[in-house]
């Protein structure tokens, strides 16, 4: 009997373990995969938990995808970890006319990965690219200034701007508006072998396992030390750290405070980096209830933002309103009708709405699953918080590419998003809250007075009158609640202590792998 | 054939049968049946109070101020990071868990069980498109047709129990069809065919009663192993759906949390055990139950 007995508890105790275990290995990757025993020092590994969704720089909008395509494609000027600009296909720009007409000198001697030269009217077809709403570029709102585009010769490039516009050159060092092959233009092939001007080529993907890049050997600013970069997607961040401590990869790139506070060791080195982007409860409001702007203003007092730094991010992490850049430093809640976290006030609000425990407002949200780790749990906590003042919020987890899908056709009420922030406060907010804005529709909220101080303030050539003008933008935000701004988290990246040169970047660009070696 | 004909019968089936009570007996005799029986019965309970409200902590309120403390008097198994109550959670994730497996396995049992009797009671071409089918379900892992039919289906609880019920349809098919082979051949079959009865008056008198036996231990160990791909499921997040607890779930939430906070992992994975447990001794009593060649242990 003793036999019998100790052997149902062994085999169902085993049956445990295979089952979860087997169940999790069979959608997930193993973090020791082929690349950990072939990882000298040709391949450099990266693991993330999530993978590109497509090839088009223009059209990109998921973090991955941002972060590879940056490493293919060149802009005319991209910015450093600190957020100055820099020369890239351009080495110099002088602007004339009240800072209507810019014109650029162009690098020389710079080639696509595909052999052939760059040009000004490669530049030229990127930038009418962008500005085709056939396109759908995330960015065109950026660009909507430049009225017009002249190329005097192959190495200069002229644009002509409606008023000065002190956001473009923040614009055009995006990786949303990439300097293409326009010969890829033309033939139409955007979007199906990626061609830059980047420190890396394009080797081949293999979708949600892994993308290889190769190092571009004629690259102008020097080929880079890795020859060949490979991403490799684990889902499972606790896996990712396994991996990392198993020397399987020698970077990676996580989301979940809880693990980076788990690393521990010489195998790893965890670098932090305050990132720019921001957590945010999206609100439709084109859609009834949250047409009502009290309604979204009861839900954005009903929050307690600290609360969701502590439940969802370990406490690590910053409350932030609307802008995010480092220069532009505002009060996080200024604006709104009442404090954070606010029940009281913001059950009036939503009583005056016409709304209350007989009549509840009900929502739900879409919420992203894959791109980074802390989406659902920001879910449940708001998810309770608004339960308090009687707002049921329903949760639907999407995937990556559903998700961007339902946002872009605004088929939400609420989003739980991270997006991406930007040194410019026009580039951040450009696209969602002008008029005509490339992302207005699923932005959710369409305020000409607030595209107006959008517009007035990125015209603004003073400086300090810049600032106060950003200022009002701010609390208009805040005011009007399109969106509930929750926090600003850090960026985590997991290094092998072998590798050097890496700097991390607060808009997740990871430019500085040109410049990374391992040994 | 005469109502006098009828009445006078030999009804062959029922002698070899068992009653409720001896079942229960048997099981209760036999030592693993027992102890299957007492786990089972232990956390059912638990998880009753929990769905009725009797446990001091509602399943989804969060108390920030307690996320993440170990056990204690006010909170038995410790909190989560949202500070929610992991015994509560657990309890009501048991039952959960029992809602799918029992509604699975109930679907399971009564298709399989129909399509096996009737394959190996009229053969044939009958017989084979039921084998064939069966074997088509077989060919697939488990999960990997538990997970692409909730993926056709869509998320909820209904859609887990139906994905889970299309995997173990076959089971039943198999343990159903063999024993129908030998018993359509059994002289008291022969007798009720030779005395004009029906075939559905042969297959659900005299043929489902005399398979019932492996069936009703099937069922047993089904459910055990539902528990597992239940679980299996909502940890990679196609069963139930947060905030709603479940154990498979938990686990998965409890894995970042591993190192600061073992209990997170501890409570749901016992809970799972205990289950998965109860139910293998349960379906070993039964079998010594049922079984006139086992005898009780």
């Amino acid at each position: 009997m003793q036999g019998t007995w100790g052997r149902r508890v062994a085999t169902a105790s085993v049956a445990l373990s295979l089952g979860l275990t087997g169940a999790a290995c069979s959608s997930r990757s193993s973090p020791t995969g082929d690349a950990g025993g072939q990882t000298a020092s040709t391949q450099f590994v990266i693991a993330r938990t999530g993978d590109i969704d497509l090839l088009d720089p223009h059209r990109a909008t998921a973090f991955q995808t941002v972060q590879t395509l940056g490493l293919i494609y060149g802009n005319l000027v991209k910015a450093d970890s600190s957020g100055k600009l820099h020369a890239d296909l351009a080495t110099e720009w002088s602007y004339a006319d009240a800072g209507r007409t810019v014109t650029f000198t162009l690098r020389q001697g710079v080639r696509f990965h595909n052999g052939d030269p760059f040009t000004s009217a490669d530049v030229k077809a990127s930038i009418t690219r962008l500005q085709d709403e056939k396109t759908s570029a995330v960015a065109r709102s950026n660009l909507s200034g430049i009225t017009g585009v002249d190329t005097p010769d192959d190495h200069t490039l002229v644009l002509h701007l409606k008023a000065a516009d002190s956001a473009l050159l923040y614009a055009l060092s995006a990786v949303n508006a990439a300097v293409l092959d326009a010969k890829d233009i033309a033939a139409d092939t955007v979007g199906k072998k990626p061609n830059g001007t980047g420190p890396f080529s394009f080797g081949s993907w293999q979708q949600n396992r892994d993308l290889t890049l190769k190092a571009s050997q004629g690259y102008w600013g020097g080929a880079p030390k890795l020859a060949t970069v490979i991403f490799r997607i684990i889902p499972d961040e606790p896996s990712i750290l396994a991996g990392m401590r198993a020397h399987s990869f020698q970077m990676a790139t996580i989301s979940d405070p809880t693990v980076a506070q788990q690393v521990s060791g010489d195998a790893v080195t965890l670098v932090k980096q305050p990132a720019l982007s921001y957590h945010a409860l999206m609100l439709n409001g084109r859609r009834a209830p949250l047409d009502k702007p009290a309604v979204r203003q009861a839900i954005a007092c009903a929050v307690d933002r600290q609360q969701v730094i502590t439940t969802v991010a370990n406490g690590d992490g910053k409350v932030t309103g609307p802008i995010t850049s480092p220069a532009f430093d505002y009060s996080a809640t200024q604006g709104l009708p009442c404090t954070a976290g606010d029940t009281a006030k913001a059950g009036q609000l939503l009583a005056g709405a016409g709304f209350g425990p007989d009549h509840p407002v009900k929502l739900r949200a879409i919420v992203e699953t894959g791109e980074y780790a802390t989406s659902v749990a920001e879910g449940q906590n708001l998810q309770a918080q608004l339960k308090a003042i009687g707002i049921q919020l329903t949760l639907e987890q999407e995937a990556t590419d559903s998700y961007v899908k339902r946002w872009l056709a605004a088929d939400y009420d609420a989003a739980v998003a991270l997006n991406g922030g930007s040194y410019s406060p026009y580039t951040m907010y450009g696209r969602y809250f002008t008029t005509g804005g490339s992302l207005g529709i699923p932005a959710g909220l369409d305020s000409p007075d607030l595209s107006a101080l959008l517009n007035r303030a990125n015209q603004e050539t003073d400086d300090a009158a810049q600032h106060q003008l950003y200022q009002q933008v701010q609390e208009k935000l805040l005011e009007l609640s399109p969106w509930v701004w929750l926090f600003r988290g850090d960026d985590y990246y997991l290094l092998s202590p072998t590798v050097h040169g890496f700097v991390p970047m607060p808009n997740q660009s990871l430019q500085y792998l040109a410049e990374t070696s391992v040994g | 054939m005469t109502a006098a004909s009828r009445a006078a019968a030999p009804d062959w089936g029922r002698g070899r049968r068992r009653s409720g009570g001896r079942i229960v007996r048997g099981v209760v005799a036999d030592r693993n049946g027992a102890v299957g029986a007492l786990l089972l019965a232990a956390i059912l309970a638990l998880a009753l109070a929990a769905v009725t409200g009797l446990l001091p902590h509602d399943p989804l309120g969060q108390q920030p101020a307690d996320r993440l403390t170990g056990p204690s008097p006010a909170y038995w198994l410790g909190t989560d990071q949202f500070g929610r109550d992991i015994a509560t959670r657990t309890f009501v994730g048991v039952a959960a868990s029992l809602r799918v497996v029992v509604l699975a396995v109930a679907i399971a049992a009564l298709t399989g069980t129909l399509a096996g009797v009737t394959a190996g009671f009229l053969g044939g071409h009958t017989d084979a498109v039921v084998g064939r089918a069966a074997d088509v379900l077989f060919a697939f892992p488990a999960i990997l047709l538990a997970m692409a039919v909730v993926t056709g289906l869509g998320r909820g609880w209904v859609n887990t129990a139906i994905a889970i019920a299309v995997v173990y349809t076959p089971i039943f098919v198999r343990v159903s069809r063999g024993p129908t082979l030998a018993v359509r051949h059994a002289e008291y079959v022969l007798a009720g065919r030779v005395l004009g009865f029906s075939r559905r008056r042969l297959l659900l008198r005299h043929v489902l009663p005399n398979v019932a036996a492996p069936v009703v231990v099937q069922v047993a160990l089904s459910l055990s192993w539902a528990v597992l791909t239940e679980s299996a499921l909502s940890f990679l997040g196609l069963g139930t759906q947060p905030p709603d607890p479940s154990l498979g779930l938990m686990v998965a939430d409890a894995r970042t949390l591993l190192a600061p906070a073992p209990w997170t992992l501890l409570a749901p994975a016992a809970a799972i055990v205990v289950v998965v447990v109860g139910f293998n001794l349960l379906g070993d009593g039964l079998r010594s139950a049922l079984d006139p060649t086992v005898g009780p242990r």
